[in-house]
């Protein structure tokens, strides 16, 4: 009968083992025909990160050089996912 | 002292067993130690000791079925007599075994009775190479994997999928969203025991969409009475590095028995065969599932509960409307959950009772399964939050008319709810579905024949308030068949008809998909799906060498596809559900078995699916399988040393190019992979290791049902596999 209370235990154990982080990096995407330009924006946390990624939220940023590329001032969506690090 | 007498009864009811035993010999009279002795219908799984004897310390329900098992030795049923004083069982050794079955948890036949194209395979969690469960049902003809990396995986079934297929566990209809083709089976191995599987048109069982099939999974078994036991069960797969652990604990005092499960996963993103990996193909998923049972000698009642908890990122993510292969992958391999992400949690409970009436059977079975899909691309809100309830109610008596003839009839309905959050967006609308399933079957078994027929008849009612939309769906189904054994042969032919209603996502989505990356439109004026299919089967085996050949032919009206238009709609290709007058989908599987004479302990088994798909206007279906030739060569090693390796074994897969394709679809070139195990086992069987290699020569493929095939995203590449499995 021990045996049995085993696996509950565990399995409540990792239910309460669930780790939570609420800040993440963001940036707004600059389509180009050569593709994708990311310009970083910063890090969001909480009520500020559901603020960017609100559906009618638009950042404006200042003219921006990124390597090569220049991605003009505007407002743009933002996007806090991260890409593949080959896909810059 | 009425109620004292009935108190006494009860006591007394609680601890009065039959103590019914037997004993388990080889051929030449020695006692077989730790053969396996499967009780059906009560799911219970006890061993002889080592003077091959056993007992059965419980009441069996009239029509059981015991089924006599031990790794070298031909699997034997016995229909248990309790008028018998003592068992007395004799195992043959194993040549030849082309089909797994023994007794049916779909129909309850013994599968020498069997007239369906039924097929059952055995979920053996320790001695596996598989990649997850769907990849293991591959080892069944005509079962294909249709995939989404490596954590989003689909069942299908000589060419049809998602709302076609039906998917039960233990009784109880899985319903989680299947019609979208990145919504997965939902649950993992845990405590599964083995999947039985309907190829083709299964409406007279399953009812409404059963269109391609039905898998009806079935749970672990329980240890017998006074018994306990806790297992461990551990696995890590290199190229994912996914680890993932079971915990198992099993136990059965008198009437009474209980299974209890535990497991947590985590997978990275998979190594591609270049040593990329792919992007946000990473995924976990937590389980946990119990299992009640209780029984009488004339009642058996089983509840059971599982929670399956999935975090599964979406691959092949790009701001770009065409990225290149590199934009999708990364040089670093990472499992921290990213978007865009879908989390699923499902949760399933059923009571099922099952009364015998003399030579009739009463079965009941409730349940109740409700499963909410998020999908994020955002961190802080779903951009779909959709939660499906759905009930059950099934019933069906068997009444035995005479020794031969059997008569089943009963009834299926269900309530379905679909439910979406009102913050978020919607692709598919609320909407309520009724169904209400009413049948019958005769079974006429008689010296080698067998018969089946069956006619049912079922009502499905779709009110979607929102748009408006009710529309009620009818139609008759049939099923006849027989079978017909001859000395070594056996010949099984059935025709069935089926039908599917559509499927809301059908009828009203309007929406982008964000996870298939497709704004999808339905059409309201579709109508019903209707199948009728013609499957022969022919078995024939001597001591060394089996096969089976099971041509099919399956003929399809209406039938609905989600096709490609020439225009863009918020950022995404428009996609309009659409209805093609006719398909017919035919092929052929075989299944091969050859066991040398002079190498006892080697068996080498060829299974090949060979099938196409084509729509009356001669254009070729879209994600139709390829031919598939698997070879396995396994030998078993006899000597039971402490601990010594028991089997090796190598798998050869050729899966044919696909150039039969549908307009718009890319082709697929062929490829060979060869897996390969080692499995090394204690003479108790407490301990088992297993040591893995899939994809051993690393090739670089594309499965042509991959959804990722469009981005030429291969699959995965060399990956190691070490399971451990620990019985306390």
């Amino acid at each position: 009968m021990k045996k049995l209370l085993i696996v509950p235990t565990l399995a409540l154990f990792m239910f309460s083992c669930s780790d939570s982080d609420d800040c993440h990096e963001c940036h707004v995407a600059y389509m180009t025909d050569a593709g994708e330009i990311e310009v970083e924006i910063g890090e969001f946390c909480g009520t500020a990160l559901e603020e960017v990624e609100a559906p009618d939220y638009l950042h404006t940023i200042e003219e921006t050089v990124v390597v090569n590329d220049t991605v003009p001032a505007g407002s743009y969506e933002v996007h806090c996912e991260e890409h593949s690090d080959h896909d810059h | 002292m009425k109620n004292i007498i009935l108190i006494l009864f009860c006591l007394f009811s609680v601890v009065s067993f039959a103590q019914q035993k037997g004993v388990v010999t080889n051929i030449e009279k020695e006692p077989l130690a730790m053969a396996e002795v499967y009780l059906y219908p009560l799911g219970i799984l006890t061993q002889t000791d080592s003077n091959g004897e056993f007992n059965l310390n419980i009441d069996l329900p009239p029509k059981s079925v015991l089924v006599f098992s031990k790794e070298g030795y031909q699997t034997f049923s016995y229909q248990f007599d309790s008028a018998e004083p003592a068992i007395s069982i004799t195992l043959k050794e194993l040549h030849v075994e082309i089909n797994e079955i023994e007794v049916s948890a779909i129909n309850h036949q013994l599968s020498s009775n069997q007239v369906i194209a039924l097929q059952a395979l055995t979920i053996n969690n320790f001695n596996d190479n598989s990649l997850n469960l769907v990849d293991r049902l591959t080892y069944i003809p005509g079962v294909y994997e249709k995939s989404t990396g490596t954590g989003i995986n689909k069942v299908t079934v000589r060419g049809l999928s998602g709302m076609r297929l039906v998917t039960y566990l233990n009784g109880a209809r899985l319903e989680n969203q299947q019609w979208g083709g990145d919504h997965g089976l939902g649950f993992t191995d845990l405590g599964i025991g083995k999947v039985e599987l309907i190829k083709g048109p299964a409406s007279i069982m399953f009812g409404a969409d059963a269109l391609a099939g039905a898998l009806y999974f079935v749970d672990d078994s329980y240890v017998s009475s006074g018994q306990s036991e806790l297992k461990l069960i551990s696995n890590f797969e290199s190229a994912l590095m996914r680890y993932n652990n079971q915990i198992i604990s099993k136990w059965a005092k008198n009437k009474l028995r209980m299974n209890t499960y535990a497991e947590y996963g985590s997978a990275a993103d998979y190594r591609m065969p270049n040593g990329n990996y792919l992007f946000n193909s990473r995924y976990n998923n937590l389980a946990i599932k119990t299992a009640i049972g209780y029984s009488t000698s004339n009642w058996i009642i089983n509840l059971r509960y599982q929670l399956n908890s999935n975090v599964m990122g979406i691959p092949a993510h790009s701001h770009d409307a065409s990225p290149t292969l590199e934009q999708l992958t990364s040089s670093s391999q990472d499992r921290y959950e990213n978007r865009p992400t879908q989390i699923v949690n499902n949760h399933i409970i059923s009571l099922d009772n099952t009364l015998f009436f003399n030579e009739n059977t009463l079965k009941v079975g409730l349940a109740h399964s409700n499963n909410k899909l998020q999908e994020f691309e955002k961190w802080t809100r779903a951009d779909y939050d959709i939660e499906l309830s759905s009930s059950q109610l099934n019933i069906s008596y068997v009444k035995a008319l005479n020794q031969a003839l059997n008569w089943t009839f009963g009834s299926q309905s269900a309530i379905q709810n679909n439910k979406n959050n009102p913050t978020t967006s919607q692709l598919i609308p609320d909407a309520k579905t009724n169904d209400l399933g009413v049948f019958s079957n005769l079974d006429y078994v008689v010296n080698d024949w067998s018969f089946l027929f069956g006619t049912r008849f079922d009502y499905r009612k779709i009110n979607a308030e929102s748009n408006s939309f009710k529309n009620v769906f009818n139609a008759l189904s049939t099923s006849l068949g027989f079978s017909k054994t001859f000395n070594d042969h056996k010949l099984k032919f059935s025709y069935s008809s089926a039908f599917r209603t559509p499927h809301i996502s059908e009828l009203l989505s309007d929406g982008v998909h964000h996870a298939t990356k497709r704004y999808e439109v339905g059409d309201p004026n579709l109508i019903e799906e209707k199948g009728n299919q013609l499957d022969l089967t022919y078995e024939w085996s001597d001591e060394h060498l089996g096969f089976i050949v099971n041509p099919f032919y399956n003929n399809i009206d209406d039938f609905i596809i989600l096709s490609p238009q020439d225009s863009i709609i918020d950022y995404n290709p428009l996609y309009v559900y659409e209805q093609l007058d006719n398909v017919q989908l035919k092929g052929i599987e075989m299944n091969i078995h050859y066991h040398p004479h002079f190498l006892h302990q080697l068996h080498i088994e060829e299974r090949i699916s060979i099938m196409e798909g084509k729509s009356s206007e001669d254009q070729f279906l879209p994600l139709m399988p390829v031919n598939t030739f698997q070879t396995s060569i396994k030998y078993y090693f006899l000597n039971k040393n402490i601990f010594n390796c028991r089997e090796v074994s190598f798998d050869h897969i050729y899966n044919s190019s696909q150039k039969k394709v549908a307009n718009n679809e890319s082709p697929t070139d062929n490829y060979s992979i060869i897996n390969a195990s080692l499995l090394f086992g204690s003479k108790s069987n407490k301990i088992n290791l297993l040591i893995g290699v899939r994809n051993l020569l690393n090739v670089e493929y594309i499965p042509h049902l991959s959804r990722l095939k469009s981005y030429e995203i291969p699959h995965v590449g060399r990956s190691y596999n070490l399971k451990l499995c620990l019985t306390i």
